[in-house]
């Protein structure tokens, strides 16, 4: 572009020639802004993909971290109550073998100790359901 | 004079090329930024996609298997219900625990059959 045919630029008078310079150094200051404005249009479009990028990997862990710990919420519960359901087991089985009704009486009062324990423990899967909830509304 | 005019009309054709490709430049340049933007579009709704289907299959494998834990839980007390006298309070507490589970179970199978969609 900044090559003119020489039969016209020899042929210009002397004092067009600043105006066309200054068109030509006008049209390439424009076209450099051209390249500023796009390289950083690209570069900011290029952060701003990885920051949500980003936000969706870490979205995503910590969903995992929250769905780790309720199952170790929920497990440590359930163990739990295992233990206690087999504690019941054992009492009324021995309890099935016993006569005398004062012992009897004794072990009827451990296996409702032992059940308002299990109940409670089984209030706790309602706080483990709570956050399973929340992560169901994550979804 | 005449070469004044010449020279004038010369410019201003300079000008109008020098103009037109500052402009198509400026399309291009448009063009190949929308042509980015989609792509990094599609990146993204591609790894968001693949979150929601972890998450659904995380969610999914952790009620099934709580609900699983609660099958066990619901055995149990069976089985001391069967041990224990018929119409005792003890025996009434299990019922109402079994009863309290099954809930539980039910709950679970919709909370999985929700999340699966």
């Amino acid at each position: 572009m900044t090559r003119l045919p020489t039969v016209v630029t020899s042929k210009l008078p002397i004092l067009q020639f600043p105006t066309l310079i200054t068109t030509i150094l006008e049209h390439s200051s424009k076209m450099k802004q051209i390249e500023r404005d796009y390289a950083l249009a690209k570069q900011e479009m290029h952060y701003s993909y990885e920051l949500e990028k980003t936000k969706l990997e870490q979205n995503l862990e910590q969903f995992e971290i929250m769905a780790k710990l309720t199952k170790k919420q929920f497990d440590h519960g359930h163990i739990e109550r295992m233990q206690i359901l087999q504690s019941v087991t054992t009492i009324s089985q021995a309890m099935s073998n016993l006569q005398d009704k004062n012992s009897i009486e004794s072990f009827r009062e451990t296996i409702h100790l032992l059940l308002g324990s299990y109940q409670q423990s089984i209030v706790h899967v309602k706080t483990v359901e709570s956050n399973q909830n929340k992560l169901i509304g994550r979804l | 004079m005449l070469q004044y005019f010449i020279g004038a009309v010369f410019i201003a054709g300079i000008g109008y090329i020098l103009d037109e490709s500052v402009e198509s430049s400026k399309r291009d340049k448009r063009k190949k930024l929308a042509k980015k933007q989609d792509y990094y579009e599609e990146k993204l709704s591609k790894q968001y996609d693949y979150n929601q289907q972890k998450k659904r299959s995380l969610l999914f494998k952790q009620i099934k298997h709580e609900q699983s834990k609660l099958k066990e839980e619901r055995r149990e007390l069976a089985k001391i219900r069967n041990s224990l006298q018929r119409g005792s309070s003890e025996y009434n507490t299990i019922l109402q625990q079994i009863a309290f589970i099954t809930q539980k179970i039910n709950q679970k199978q919709e909370d999985a059959d929700s999340v699966r969609g």
